[in-house]
């Protein structure tokens, strides 16, 4: 049997198991999972501790959190109905905290507007975020009145006509063509943009999560999550329920990175870069040099690098195989800093040659290469470390 | 979709400018189109308006500056025909009948009209008849009363349904009262 089919043997023995054994599925993870498209998403739901290992548990927890989820919709998304409110306090000008209409509107400015630029732009190298998605959310796409998150946010022109008169003939209602700037009209009704679903679920997390709200960066990372649980046909009808979830799984533990109160602490993006740069130091002690000498500051290339866990670094079928190591690792997120090392000391040769300029230029965008080479090189610098 | 209607401010021939309360309510941001029945009656008052709000549609009343402004409007929002008229050419004023004729003629579901100076909101033969009254309570003729009550309206359009806010200040305790009237198509 090919090396491939017998990986692929071993890894379905493990995930056939009722109680599947984590710390080897990590291990096995760790050299990436097989390339059939069946199984990442799986793994990640496991490996994000959304799914426990044992199989008997998956249903009704799945069930759990997707019905959550839709109780979350309903309560967030929906803007304020015709209720029988208090009108002393809740009517659309209220600037009152309690009403449901300054709220809304609140929301609208402060993460809203935020969340809909950057959703628009997600990964445009690939059509998959505005293709429509199979599994819209009924609540939206059916509803009468138009109740799409980005409508909320978008500009828009009421279409009117002027009536003429001529003396006392007919009357003439003349409807103005106003020349619409560029059409930003997603999906007609019944369909849903997948940067729409996008949209709904940082919007959600966001409201959730006010003491965090929204930073720019979330939505790469959440885009990487959702592209491969609905690129999965058997993962896909509950697509966004389950990345929702997971997503907030991973932001527990890199909350600390988007937090600017926190930047300055150990367990902030400063922390995580002086470990980075001590690692450098350790091993490659040459360019470490190069780098302070230079003034190359680790704000300068690696704060994207660890606070985007590499998404934007490399193109998607490559991330998704970092991330297959990243995640799998026991320990979040020493396996990141290694990576990290090993990128930079993959391109040593170029930056003890180049000046300032061009070293900035290089590590802000990292020269295209074979993912295995940094993987392996990761693998060394994590077992010399250990030895 | 949040739709402000307002109109006969005579700003600064019969009144000097709009409440504070009204001020205060009115912030950019939170409406994006706004109605005006007309009698602003300068420059001002329109570009004001034009702050809260990028779409600004205006009639022309019988004291507006600018002639270029139509007669009659006719809005479409969502399902909705919207006619938008001064009312200063329809003779009697303010009556039902007369508006009816109107509304009949522009074939809207729902007709905005204003100098009367007084705020009305009625359904009659299954349409809706909208006056907003004087945003800045300025003097009219017309009134038997000395005193005009400050009011505009704020349109909360959904699919099939037309939430009506009358906003009024009353003249003795000088605070905003909101009413809510709903019209089904």
């Amino acid at each position: 049997m090919s090396a491939y089919k017998s990986r692929l043997k071993e890894f379905e023995n493990l995930i056939i198991e009722d109680e599947i054994d984590i710390k080897k599925l990590r291990k096995f993870i760790h050299s990436g999972i097989p390339e059939c498209a069946k199984y990442r998403a799986l793994c990640w739901k496991l490996l994000f501790n959304y799914l426990d290992p044992k199989k008997k548990n998956w249903e009704s927890h799945l069930e759990r959190q997707r019905n959550n989820y839709n109780n979350l919709i309903k309560d967030l998304v929906i803007p304020p109905s015709c209720k029988n409110v208090d009108l002393s306090i809740d009517h659309p000008l209220s600037d009152n905290v309690d009403s449901t209409w300054s709220t809304y509107f609140r929301d609208n400015e402060t993460f809203l507007l935020q969340i809909d630029r950057d959703v628009r732009r997600l990964l445009p190298d690939i059509s998959f975020f505005q293709m429509p998605t199979a599994y819209p959310c009924k609540l939206v796409v059916d509803s009468e009145t138009d109740i799409r998150l980005h409508r909320r946010v978008a500009p828009s022109v009421l279409s009117s006509a002027n009536v003429e008169r001529k003396g006392l003939g007919m009357k003439k209602i003349n409807l103005i063509v106003k020349r619409a700037p560029e059409n930003y009209e997603a999906m007609q009704k019944g369909q849903e943009a997948n940067w729409e679903v996008v949209e709904r679920m940082l919007f959600i997390y966001a409201k959730l999560n006010l003491g965090q709200g929204y930073v720019q960066g979330m939505n790469e990372i959440i885009g990487v999550i959702y592209y491969v649980f609905a690129s999965n046909e058997d993962h896909a009808e509950f697509a966004e329920a389950d990345c929702f979830w997971c997503f907030t799984n991973i932001m527990s533990e890199i909350r600390d990175f988007f937090i600017k109160t926190l930047d300055e602490t150990d367990m902030g993006i400063r922390g995580m870069m002086n470990r980075l740069v001590r690692m450098l130091e350790l091993k490659d002690v040459h360019v470490a040099n190069r780098l302070k000498e230079q003034g190359i500051l680790p704000q300068y290339y690696a704060f994207r690098w660890i606070s985007l866990i590499l998404s934007q670094e490399f193109d998607l079928p490559d991330v998704l195989r970092l991330w297959d190591s990243i995640l799998a690792d026991e320990n979040r997120f020493d396996y990141l800093i290694y990576v990290c090392c090993a990128m930079i000391i993959l391109i040593r040769d170029q930056i003890l040659e180049n000046d300032f300029e061009h070293n900035v230029k290089l590590l802000q965008n990292f020269p295209p290469m074979d993912i295995n080479y940094v993987l392996n090189r990761a693998d060394q610098l994590a077992e010399s470390s250990s030895t | 979709m949040l739709v402000l209607v307002l109109g006969d401010l005579h700003i600064p021939f019969r009144s000097s400018c709009m409440p504070n309360k009204f001020k205060k309510l009115l912030v950019p941001g939170r409406i994006h189109h706004i109605l005006v029945t007309g009698n602003l009656c300068t420059k001002e008052s329109y570009d004001y308006l034009k702050s809260l709000a990028g779409d600004v549609h205006v009639v022309r009343g019988d004291f507006d500056d600018n002639p270029s402004y139509p007669e009659q409007k006719v809005v479409t929002v969502g399902q909705f025909r919207i006619g938008l008229c001064h009312g200063h050419q329809i003779i009697p004023c303010g009556q039902t009948e007369a508006l009816a004729a109107i509304q009949r003629q522009l074939d809207v579901d729902i007709l905005i009209t204003g100098h009367t100076h007084k705020f009305e909101a009625y359904e009659h033969e299954n349409k809706f008849y909208i006056n907003p009254g004087s945003a800045t309570g300025a003097y009219t003729t017309l009134n038997e009363t000395n005193n005009v009550i400050p009011s505009f309206i704020l349109m909360d359009i959904q699919a099939t349904t037309v939430v009506t806010y009358v906003y009024q200040l009353d003249l003795e305790t000088q605070e905003v009262k909101v009413e809510r009237i709903e019209y089904k198509k």
